[in-house]
């Protein structure tokens, strides 16, 4: 699997050293997982505002362009921009069509496993930020129905991932930080949200959990991310190159 | 390694387009192994955060400009990460807040264990303070980074044989040092065992 690789791995002394160099590297430079939530939160909000900017720098140049098209046409895009307004605004967590809004998300999802199971992904994600979003509001209800959606795609996901190693491993690694940040979240809701936190909080911990049981076990190759010797799993279908230096 | 080279060209396609759950994916897939590489050469956990940071906004600055080309993206984000320490390092002069980096392995353990373990990282400490710059980075970046003998090549803007010397001299220094040296020959390389996902350390050569 590795190039690199021309390891004498059943030397005691290359082994040790290996072994304390990644002993030094977990207990001295390893990032807390705070820290880590920290930083992942700082960096998602640029690139979430990077993209907005983005958007609307666009939309302005288009603007430009076309603006001879005059006052008509701004009055069309006025209303239909209001009516777009109160649909996305009745779209939201807690709103008369967010149920609406997360089916139709569903319905679309692609229907090749790879494709759907990172789609997942996102639409949990998205989950996550509508409970974020509901509670900076301090809106209770909208709250308890962004965590109930995010249970509700958390079980779809690892119903869907099936034993599937990769998608199993990037799933749980997504939900790994959700629980950081939902038990951050926790702390800042009203007591009556704060109970869907939890829920959400256990739905992860529990698929975690879960994740953990449906992987194949690491000792038996089956030929799909057996792991190597750092204990990360191989890919798949790229054999070893035991020949090369 | 958690994803394949592929689907991370993928992944960095849909970021350079704007999309900012692919690049969610590249932070969760960097994020430790940067952070790793940036504690090492800066100690403070404080400063090792805003580091890693700013890295991360700084590729997303750049990202539009990215062009595959041969470059792997581990060592272009890396060699990112590499520029913003040595900014860092013109500006700051600060002492290491030693006693903030705590050390995680030995939160617990017993007393004895714990002071063994501490000796142990010391010793480890001591002897990688022994090494060239340039051995040292080069072991940060395969050990702690996790990165292929060629994404750090790119990032210290040298050849791939030349990163196995530095590697090569670095382990037999480390082995004197640790008084684990014994007689390999002159092949062996070792390779990291970190027990950690890093980049890199699989197949994206």
């Amino acid at each position: 699997m590795n190039e690199d690789r021309n390891v004498h791995d059943d030397h005691p002394g290359a082994e040790e050293l290996a072994q304390r160099l990644g002993a030094y590297a977990s207990a001295r430079l390893a990032p807390d997982r705070k820290a880590t939530a920290r930083i992942r939160a700082a960096v998602m909000e640029e690139a979430r505002m990077r993209a907005l900017e983005a958007t609307i720098g666009g939309a302005r140049h288009r603007h430009g362009v076309a603006s001879r098209r005059g006052w008509a046409l701004l009055l069309a895009a006025a209303l239909t921009l209001g009516s777009a307004a109160a649909v996305f605004a009745g779209s939201g967590p807690g709103g008369p069509l967010y149920g609406a809004r997360l089916w139709i998300e569903t319905v679309t999802l692609p229907a090749d496993a790879d494709a759907r199971a990172l789609e997942r992904i996102r639409q949990i994600e998205d989950r996550l930020v509508d409970s974020e979003r509901a509670a900076a509001g301090g809106n209770g209800n909208a709250v308890s129905a962004a965590t109930e959606a995010y249970r509700a795609a958390v079980d779809a996901a690892i119903h869907e991932a099936g034993t599937n190693p990769d998608r199993l491993t990037r799933l749980e690694a997504s939900l790994g930080l959700h629980v950081t940040v939902l038990e951050t979240l926790a702390g800042k809701v009203p007591e009556a949200a704060e109970q869907g936190i939890q829920r959400a909080i256990e739905a992860s911990q529990n698929a975690v959990d879960k994740i953990d049981q449906a992987k194949p076990d690491p000792g038996s190759n089956n030929g799909q991310g057996k792991p190597d010797e750092t204990g990360k799993p191989a890919d798949n279908g790229k054999p070893e190159q035991p020949g090369k230096p | 390694m958690r994803v394949d080279d592929d689907a991370l060209e993928r992944l960095v396609l849909q970021a350079k387009g704007g999309d900012s759950w692919a690049f969610g994916r590249i932070f969760d897939e960097f994020n430790e192994p940067l952070y790793r590489f940036i504690a090492s050469r800066v100690q403070r956990p404080s400063d090792a955060e805003d580091l890693t940071q700013l890295v991360f906004v700084k590729a997303l600055e750049a990202l539009p400009r990215y062009e595959q080309r041969g470059v792997p993206f581990g060592g272009w984000l890396f060699r990112l990460a590499r520029n913003t320490i040595i900014d860092h390092a013109r500006t700051r002069h600060d002492h290491a807040e030693l006693d903030a980096a705590a050390d995680r392995a030995t939160d617990q353990a017993g007393p004895a264990e714990t002071a063994l373990l501490r000796q142990d990282l010391d010793a480890v400490d001591r002897a990688l303070a022994g090494l060239t710059d340039e051995q040292r980075e080069a072991i940060e970046l395969r050990f702690f980074a996790g990165l292929s003998a060629r994404e750090a090549a790119e990032v210290m803007g040298k050849q791939e044989g030349t990163i196995r010397g530095l590697q090569f001299r670095a382990i037999a220094a480390l082995r004197r040092a640790l008084n684990l040296d014994l007689d390999l020959g002159p092949d062996v390389d070792l390779e990291p065992v970190t027990g950690e996902a890093g980049p890199g350390s699989g197949d994206r050569q």
